[in-house]
């Protein structure tokens, strides 16, 4: 009876210690939350065709899971809070938050999600959906970086990548699109961080 | 940018697109015409809506995405549709009731109801029956077709059970989308998010029901005040001053920086004001001084001043104070209800009214001007440091 016992408990620790293993193993990717102290999302969009104007977002959240023996298992996930434009002027701001420019009280978010990963040389190729505006559409980053850092117990990686997109592509109303133009490029400069 | 030529075209087209469905229908229905003058009227206003929106090349893509489009797909849709639906309704009801009148007057002095032929014509139109019209039209009646006073008692108990389910069918939908317009535009915005989601704009429920309790009864108010309004003389003057007050809210809308809110005014003030202007072609032929067949312009008008008013305060910068002004001030049509200016002929208390809705208009033109040259026209010319002040003059 007590070596029966013995032989259910000993197959039991076998079973879980097996089932801790493989799940080590599934968990192969590393997971980073977006720092939002070193990291930042800015856009530029041309004026009149003569020159660029420069701004930013200030509230962004992101997170991303990184595997490195197998990038197609890697995601990546990025929300950028509408309403937090900055262009260094108020009064500008508050114009591209109406619904002509980015209507930030019907779509307060813009967001990217990927769909596929890719390992190319220097960094990644990532399939996504990218959603603005109300309208979502298809785009492929190209995340250049990669390099890891640990400071002060905490493993840092970074990546940066620009978007270049056509505001008509995502509704943005066409009288809106005259003085500033069609075209905006995105950049974005990304750490994450994990413990 | 805006675009002053293409909503220049907007605006003719659709004044011309309503003005020429009243004058088409008029022609082709002859006297016919002013008995569905109502009918015509919204028809009218519909036509030169999709022209003016077509002519300013606004999207239709469904689902509808924002609150314009949502003002534009739905809401202005389901108006045009209940208001054809009331004017349908109506305009059967005036008529057995027409010819209750009609068989009354004819039958009781004569004391022989069920004997005395009874006379009756469908081409009669309107609402209030003035006793020497009504005399005039029992003469005119004679002769025409003959109905015996049984036949006639059975049509119009009928006619007036059918109608009655009409019209009130018609007025509960009519409430429907009052109570739910301002849902309707408000849908998946950052208001009616989660609160606890750490949405700083979101609603409490408290605040949800009070806002569309608040806008359904101001709604309703609004409209029944025009509405009661309308039977008094120079109802056309309502629709023009509703116009005026609609194309003010997007002057507004568009100075406070949402450029396409400010210009979906344009055909909808355009058009209620074409078909108000060419109106007159079905008064004639209509009994009396009737014109309640502008009630279903004025419901349109009410609720596309709302809807504009709503759109341009929670999506973009139309403040709360100029807002609820605009959507007040048509309720100044009633000062030529006064003592002393009641009396006067139509044309003064038209004048009265469009006097004093200009008043409130231009102080808020006005005022947004200011806030314009203030906050946003800085933005066009551009703001330089004074050591390197460019003299946009020169």
């Amino acid at each position: 009876m007590i070596r029966r016992n013995f032989t259910t408990c000993l197959m039991s620790l076998v079973v879980t210690l097996s089932l801790c293993g493989a799940g080590r193993l599934a968990v192969a990717s590393d997971d980073y939350a977006y720092d939002l102290v070193h990291s930042s999302v800015s856009f530029k969009a041309r004026h009149l065709d003569i020159s660029w104007i420069h701004g930013r977002f200030n509230e962004v959240e992101g997170k991303f899971s990184l595997d490195r023996q197998d990038p197609t298992k890697s995601a990546f996930q990025l929300t950028i809070k509408a309403d937090s434009v900055d262009t260094a002027n108020a009064a500008r701001d508050e114009h591209l938050r109406q619904p002509d420019y980015f209507d930030t009280k019907q779509f307060p978010t813009i967001e990217f999600k990927s769909t596929s990963v890719k390992a190319i040389e220097g960094g990644y190729e990532v399939t996504g959906d990218f959603t603005m505006h109300g309208k979502t559409k298809e785009v492929t980053l190209t995340l250049m970086g990669g390099k890891e850092h640990t400071f002060k117990d905490v493993k840092r990686v970074a990546f940066s990548t620009e978007l270049k997109l056509k505001r008509s592509d995502f509704g943005f109303d066409k009288n809106a699109i005259g003085p500033i133009g069609d075209e905006a490029i995105i950049i974005i400069d990304c750490e994450g961080m994990r413990k | 940018m805006p675009d002053p030529i293409s909503y220049l075209k907007a605006a003719i087209a659709a004044v011309v697109a309503s003005a020429m469905i009243v004058l088409a229908l008029r022609l082709i229905l002859r006297k016919r015409a002013p008995s569905i003058a109502a009918v015509v009227c919204v028809l009218a206003v519909g036509v030169g809506v999709v022209t003016g929106y077509g002519v300013l090349q606004f999207s239709w893509t469904w689902p509808p995405a924002n609150a314009l489009d949502r003002f534009l797909m739905i809401v202005l849709p389901a108006t045009l549709a209940v208001e054809l639906l009331a004017a349908v309704s109506g305009r059967a009801r005036l008529l057995p009731s027409r010819e209750r009148q009609l068989g009354r007057s004819i039958a009781l002095p004569s004391g022989h109801a069920d004997r005395e032929p009874v006379r009756t014509e469908t081409e009669i139109s309107g609402a209030r029956f003035h006793r020497a019209e009504h005399v005039k039209n029992v003469l005119h009646v004679r002769k025409t077709t003959v109905i015996s006073a049984p036949v006639l008692s059975v049509r119009i108990l009928t006619n007036s059970a059918t109608n009655r389910a009409g019209s009130l069918c018609a007025f509960g939908f009519r409430l429907a989308l009052y109570a739910s317009v301002g849902r309707i535009l408000l849908h998946d915005s950052v208001y009616l998010g989660d609160v606890g989601s750490g949405n700083p704009d979101a609603w409490t429920f408290a605040k949800t029901l009070a806002v569309f309790a608040g806008s359904f009864a101001g709604l309703i108010g609004v409209w029944s005040l025009l509405c009661r309004l309308s039977e008094r003389p120079a109802a056309g003057s309502i629709t023009v001053s509703l116009a005026l007050v609609i194309q003010c809210t997007g002057l507004a809308t568009m100075m406070a920086g949402y450029i396409k809110g400010g210009a979906a005014a344009i055909p909808l003030a355009a058009a209620l004001a074409g078909t108000t202007l060419a109106s007159p072609l079905l008064a004639k032929g209509a009994v009396g001084s009737d014109k309640t067949y502008l009630r279903g312009t004025i419901s349109i008008g009410v609720i596309g001043l709302f809807s504009l008013l709503v759109i341009g305060h929670y999506f973009g910068q139309l403040t709360g104070l100029r807002a609820i002004v605009l959507f007040l001030t048509p309720l100044l049509c009633w000062i030529s209800e006064l003592p002393g200016l009641r009396l006067r002929p139509e044309w003064q208390n038209s004048g009265v009214r469009f006097i004093a809705v200009t008043i409130v208009l231009s102080a808020v033109f006005f005022s947004a001007k200011q806030d314009f040259d203030r906050k946003m026209a800085p933005l066009l010319v551009g703001v330089s440091s004074h050591a390197t002040r460019i003299q946009l003059s020169s």
